[in-house]
């Protein structure tokens, strides 16, 4: 389990820092896929959700260093994602394209309402434009897009770096 | 004692896993709940310092790959272009004297005219190294911290095509980062005038992922003397930003029956999007 989490907290990590960096060239109509998110659901729905609880808490923590909403905010979002999203593991048949399409729309769904409760809870300021804007929907759409890349990219780096099969006998 | 103590760990066990989503949701609450507390900010910095170091070597990396690439395209273009500089160089020669003399009469004409030098400012140059991970205009992380003199709500403003504008302040300073927070942010406040009638307002923020602000509070008087087009300055009546420091260009003014006061969309003086390089000013050097 420790294992499991320092690898997805490894991945997590550098993909935030590409996040940061690089995909803000990627700005399609003022939005840009948060493809952050998306990974963290797809391993979320891989690894359960005792450990993606764990992973979400510390990444959110992380990523609320670097942005100017309060300590916790994006912590209490990817951990309660983490367990959400970690309920499907081994309940739901992963094909390609469908599966992939519908985790990221949810997941964006998901940070969208979930964000915005937290603004009306804790009262911090944001207007409800900020979260339901046409920078969502163009975020939604992406994140949709890009999902079954990152799926598949996934599935490939698993298989590489994996290899779980054994010789039999002796 | 083990018969007390066991319906206790069975419970425990049994529901482990949503204990802990319950303890982390609780800490996470308690954390924004207490945010901006003296002192419970610091996890933020610290993490921000570690974080702004990777932001740094990834944003740097890409902008060595990118110079290198550039350097080998414009080697190409660089001969045709010597030729045809070669070509200008003897027209120039003439123009230069005309504008020696221009320059010349124009020092004279200054003087003349008593004109001050615009008020300057101690500034630090900054290079954004990485934006908000989810929203693009929420977030700027520079490359300098509190190592070089960043301090908390020091204003932030950059040149682009010659005019200088606001583009927000110093929200959190890591040791070698820091983390701007754009006028485009709706939780961000700026005390403003209309610059050729004066009146005052307040300008925020959308907090969407469009390049738009709106100014409130402007007397509903106002109406008949400001227009489309007009510039939008800095008040300097708070204790953050300098006074008349360019915020935008009023687009659309909308006022309601009910309201004392107008509902202004202004377009920012700089475009967010190509932000590459800002100056914090500081009141010392």
């Amino acid at each position: 389990m420790i294992r499991t989490v320092l690898w997805a907290l490894g991945i997590l990590g550098l993909l935030l820092v590409i996040q940061t960096t690089l995909l803000s060239y990627l700005v399609v109509f003022g939005s840009k896929p948060n493809v952050l998110l998306v990974v963290f659901v797809i391993l979320a729905t891989q690894n359960g959700s005792f450990s993606s609880q764990i992973v979400g808490f510390v990444l959110g923590l992380v990523v609320d260093t670097i942005t100017t909403m309060p300590l916790g905010y994006h912590a209490f979002i990817f951990s309660l994602a983490g367990y959400l999203f970690g309920l499907g593991r081994g309940k739901v048949y992963f094909d390609p394209i469908v599966l992939p399409v519908l985790l990221g729309l949810l997941a964006t769904i998901y940070e969208t309402i979930i964000g915005f409760s937290l603004n009306i809870l804790f009262n911090l300021g944001q207007p409800i434009s900020s979260y339901f804007n046409m920078g969502t929907l163009f975020q939604t759409i992406l994140n949709i897009l890009l999902s079954p890349l990152i799926f598949w990219l996934y599935g490939w780096i698993k298989e590489k770096f994996q290899n779980t099969r054994r010789g039999f006998g002796g | 004692m083990s018969s007390a103590g066991s319906p206790l760990r069975h419970l425990v066990s049994r529901y482990r896993r949503g204990l802990i989503l319950l303890g982390f949701l609780v800490s996470s609450s308690v954390m924004i709940l207490f945010n901006g507390t003296p002192g419970v900010a610091k996890p933020q910095e610290i993490g921000l310092s570690i974080f702004g170091f990777f932001q740094g070597i990834v944003s740097g990396s890409v902008h060595v790959a990118g110079q290198l690439g550039l350097s080998v395209v414009d080697l190409a273009d660089l001969q045709s272009k010597y030729q045809r500089s070669a070509a200008l160089v003897k027209k120039y020669e003439g123009d230069e004297r005309t504008l020696v003399q221009l320059r010349e009469e124009n020092r004279r004409l200054r003087e003349q005219l008593s004109f001050h030098q615009t008020l300057s400012y101690f500034n630090v140059p900054v290079e954004i190294i990485g934006r908000d991970p989810s929203k693009v205009y929420s977030t700027l992380i520079v490359n300098k911290g509190y190592l070089d003199g960043i301090r908390k709500n020091l204003p932030v403003i950059a040149t682009q095509g010659g005019v200088t504008g606001l583009v927000g302040k110093v929200a959190a300073v890591g040791l070698t980062s820091s983390v701007v927070q754009p006028i485009l942010d709706a939780n961000l406040f700026i005390a403003a005038r209309v610059e050729n009638t004066r009146h005052e307002g307040l300008v925020t923020g959308k907090g969407n992922n469009q390049e738009v602000l709106s100014m409130s509070y402007v007397k509903k008087s106002a109406m008949e003397q400001i227009s489309r087009g007009d510039l939008i300055v800095t008040a300097g009546i708070d204790s953050i930003y300098p006074a008349d420091l360019l915020i935008g260009r009023i687009q659309v003014i909308t006022t309601k029956e009910y309201q004392t006061s107008l509902d202004i969309e202004l377009e920012p003086i700089l475009d967010f999007s190509r932000l590459e390089y800002l100056n914090i000013l500081r009141s010392e050097p």
